[in-house]
């Protein structure tokens, strides 16, 4: 899972089951569902379709603990984990474009 | 409904309730908007309730300000049934999830909507009790959802449904001061003139919100033996099941799986015997001094129709370390990764579930046309399903970018439940109606000849939200 | 606390010195001079420092917490970039961690560097040269600044003449497995743990009583690199019973460790979350990694022993 393309393929098989959420340490302490497997998944699909990146966005990724637990449970196999990580690495080379926003974790 | 109304509604909304259960982010707002049905919807704010009050307030405010409300669990139903289709209000019950009360002489538990059904079984194991109902997502589904839903799963010939473990329910209504009712009884027996519990289960949303839950609880059963059979022969396998239904056992838990889709929920997981053939996983609860009797009553019958293989554990660790549930766990992801073989590992995929019911002596014929069917059509079913209620769950999964493959599975879907109905069953067991399923739901009155049941239901739904606000769009 | 911040300093600091937080660097491999170790060969031991370097990165944290609540967020925390930047070793005399602390993740070194002295042939330390991997900025996505360390830390096993690198994290381990090759063009590093080490040098070990224990798996260990049967049949060698939690192997549940650095609220209440977990199958819960140690003692209830694996299989 190297570049965008592959990485937007990996992300794209999700099918909403939410079966990852059963499973995540951070959802039940996180405000919304981006702070769940599936919401880091749907959302890294966001930013590497429409560049769009909110402070929300940002909380949802940073607050992964790249844990993977939530890949075993994925019907589509998703190496969720791995996904997250790539696209700090992406979100890193946009905010070198001077795109700043804080990243606050934030508890319900 | 208009763009003013919602902005009037959340600025008020804004002076009343906490600022941190308001969710505006446009892009998380689009995480509220779909679910795995591949319907999506248009949320425009979403709402985390914390408390009865707060589900008051937002629903009083929604009906003044004509604020369509779609009530959220975790979004896992496969109808379009918690969707927004109109732009409107996501009312989320993740923070509602506590258990408030737990009464085992009362055999009650008082759970909030948010509640995961897993999540209460593990806080009800060490009493030694259960919540039966578990569709095989319990891991994701939450209380609210299944009430609304009027889940079923596995146990289903043994338990029934959600309308058969729920008491009474708290409910808030759409109405100028979001009125709170509690409908039903904490008692099972219960005669408190019409029973709108039994309403509001499976109303999907529609006719008010749940905001406490009084369910039912029964013991775990002392010992569990379960047989997985496999069969070349699906007839064969389907006589085995009936034999043993009409034997004056109530089995627990009968599962059965087609061959193909045993093959590819075998797929990566480890098992120590070979999965070839047609699955029945059958289970009968009982006490520990007869799991002998029961395992050569199973064996005895399963292998009179011609299985080649029979694996029985006699209690519930055994089954686990025998492997014996694995592939019907893995059956979602082996309907998945169906998709992947037939259109590639990294295409994005639609699985389009069926869940149609029959009377259970109906099943052979049921399973015979559904598969007829799904030739005629050129799709690669999946048949697997809850055989020992008569539930089937046919499924496809297809690329929904190709158009034509699309329109070849709508056409499929209807006339799967189009078979349903000819063999005296219904189109949904358990999955509920939400969008998909509109159009099936008028086939089914007409084909009762009971279309005026549609217009009682509209005029129920009418009393309980005049304004027409509470998910919008769904069942009717 | 901004976590942008966060990252940004300590990816500074890491480019500025080789170690994500200000460290007295001399004093990272001293744990392994009584040892005597050689310091020549072709296998070496490489800790990373993440050991070592967990109670400094534990009280930094902290000490720019406090800094951000004094500044409300702001003017304070850019004070501490600016110094960083001209001259980070002045930070390094406020950095205090806990003595104890790092007494213990010392003695882990030792005790693992011991076992793999007794039961394996042939195994060198680099000293001064067993610097930090760059694993926090692998996971922060920060890949430049990744790049940049991961090749120094390369140059110095070539002058070393290293072939083959003994870890002893799941991090570490980690990053060099799948992080390295990525970035470092021809890594040709072989890399193995510790753990597969002495699993595969079929050890006769000495029986250890009636001891009951409950393994917490790190995550890196379980799902990363299938680390998981290893440790168990090292502990049942031993004649040690494992009361599994619910949650183990591949399914193992995370402690919480690496939101520490962005939400040490999040962080602790994870960790509170698997305590309970581990707790309910037995008093003796045992851990493989220095982020697992670390956050899991901070909720451990007072008659409850948590303990890194090496000091048990010290008693090899």
């Amino acid at each position: 899972m190297i570049n965008d393309i592959m990485l937007f393929d990996e992300v794209n098989r999700c099918m909403y089951c939410g079966f990852c959420e059963s499973v995540c340490p951070t959802i039940s302490l996180g405000p919304h569902r981006g702070y769940g497997p599936r919401g880091r998944v749907n959302l890294i699909k966001e930013i590497l379709k429409n560049n769009t990146i909110t402070e929300e966005v940002l909380s949802s990724i940073y607050s992964c603990l790249l844990c993977n637990a939530c890949n075993l449970v994925c019907p589509a196999k998703i190496d969720i984990g791995r996904a997250v990580r790539e696209v700090r690495a992406i979100i890193n080379n946009y905010n070198k474009q001077s795109i700043k926003k804080k990243i606050i974790i934030r508890e319900r | 409904m208009n763009e003013g109304n919602i902005k009037n509604f959340i600025n008020e909304l804004e002076s009343s309730i906490n600022s941190n259960k308001i969710l505006m982010d446009d892009i998380i707002l689009k995480l509220y908007s779909r679910e795995p049905s591949g319907i999506e919807g248009k949320a425009k704010t979403v709402v985390f309730p914390e408390n009865n009050d707060d589900v008051s307030k937002i629903l009083s405010l929604a009906y003044k300000y004509e604020v369509p409300i779609y009530a959220q669990g975790s979004s896992s139903s496969l109808s379009g049934n918690a969707a927004p289709l109109k732009e409107g209000v996501i009312v989320s019950f993740e923070r509602m999830n506590k258990i408030k009360e737990l009464n085992i002489t009362d055999s009650i538990a008082i759970v909030e909507p948010g509640i995961r059904i897993d999540e209460l079984n593990i806080n009800l194991e060490k009493s030694g009790y259960m919540f039966p109902i578990d569709p095989a997502s319990q891991s994701v589904a939450t209380i609210g959802g299944a009430i609304n839903n009027g889940a079923g799963g596995l146990k289903g010939a043994k338990y029934g449904t959600m309308k058969d473990w729920v008491n009474g329910l708290q409910i808030v209504l759409a109405d100028e001061n979001g009125t709170t009712l509690f409908v039903g009884c904490k008692t099972v027996k219960c005669r408190k003139g019409y029973d709108l519990t039994r309403l509001i289960i499976g109303s999907e949303g529609t006719l008010a919100l749940v905001t406490e839950a009084v369910l039912r609880l029964t013991p775990i059963p002392e010992s569990i033996v379960t047989s997985l059979a496999l069969f070349n022969d699906l007839s064969d396998l389907l006589n085995a099941f009936i034999e043993i239904k009409s034997s004056g056992i109530q089995p627990y838990i009968a599962e059965f799986m087609d061959s193909k889709t045993v093959e590819m929920a075998s797929k990566g997981i480890e098992l120590n015997f070979t999965p070839e053939g047609n699955m029945l996983l059958i289970s009968i609860d009982t006490t520990k001094e007869s799991t002998d009797k029961i395992k050569k009553f199973l064996e005895n019958k399963l292998s009179k129709h011609n299985a080649n293989k029979i694996i029985t554990s006699l209690n519930q660790e055994e089954a686990e370390e025998m492997g014996l549930f694995k592939i019907r766990r893995n059956l979602f992801a082996a309907q998945v990764s169906m998709g992947q073989v037939i259109y590639g590992a990294n295409k994005k995929l639609q699985v389009f579930i069926e869940d149609i019911v029959v009377p259970p002596s109906k099943i052979i014929e049921a399973v015979n046309k559904v598969r007829d069917l799904g030739i005629k059509y050129g799709l690669q079913v999946s048949i697997g399903g809850h055989i020992g209620d008569g539930n089937i769950h046919p499924s496809v999964v297809y690329d929904p970018t190709d158009e034509s493959t699309k329109d070849k599975v709508i056409k499929w879907y209807n006339e799967v439940m189009r078979i349903a109905l000819e063999l005296n069953g219904s189109i949904s067991a358990e999955h509920g109606i939400g969008i998909l399923k509109k159009e099936g739901l008028v086939m089914e009155m007409n084909y009762y000849n009971s279309s005026k049941e549609l217009s009682i239901m509209r005029s129920i739904k009418s009393i309980f939200d005049p304004k027409g606000i509470l998910n919008p769009g769904k069942v009717l | 606390m901004d976590a942008k911040d966060i990252m940004d300093l300590l990816a500074e600091i890491t480019l500025k010195t080789g170690y994500p937080v200000p460290v007295n660097k001399d004093a990272l491999f001293k744990w392994a001079e009584p040892l005597k170790l050689p310091s020549n060969g072709d296998t070496y031991i490489y800790t990373g420092a993440l050991y070592q370097l967990i109670p400094y990165i534990n009280y930094t944290v902290k000490y720019l917490e406090l800094i951000s609540e004094l500044s409300a967020g702001n003017s304070l925390i850019n004070l501490v970039k600016k110094i960083v930047s001209i001259s980070p070793y002045y930070l390094s005399s406020i950095i205090k961690p806990n003595i104890k602390e790092i007494n213990e993740s010392e003695l882990i070194l030792k005790n693992i560097a011991k076992i793999l002295q007794n039961h394996v042939k042939g195994i060198s330390y680099l000293y001064e040269d067993d610097i930090y991997s760059g694993v926090l900025l692998y996971d922060f996505g920060m890949d430049d600044y990744f790049s940049i360390h991961a090749h120094r830390v390369f140059e110095k096993f070539k002058l070393k003449n290293v072939r083959r690198v003994i870890t002893v994290d799941p991090h570490t381990t980690h990053v060099l497995r799948e992080g390295y090759p990525r970035y470092v063009d021809k890594f040709d590093i072989e890399v193995i743990n510790y753990l597969e080490l002495l699993d595969k040098a079929n050890i006769n070990a000495e029986k250890l009583g009636n001891l009951i224990v409950t393994i917490h798996d790190p995550c890196y260990y379980s799902r990363y690199e299938n680390i998981i049967d290893q440790p168990r049949k090292l502990l049942k060698s031993m004649g040690i019973k494992i009361n599994e939690a619910k949650r183990s192997g591949k399914n193992t549940f995370c402690c919480g460790g690496p939101l520490e650095s962005f939400s040490p609220k999040f962080s602790i209440d994870i960790a509170k979350m698997r305590m309970n977990q581990l707790i309910s199958e037995s008093n003796f819960i045992i851990t493989m990694c220095p982020i697992c140690k670390a956050n899991l003692s901070r909720v451990k209830p007072s008659n409850v022993k948590l303990i890194d694996i090496a000091e048990i299989l010290s008693k090899f």
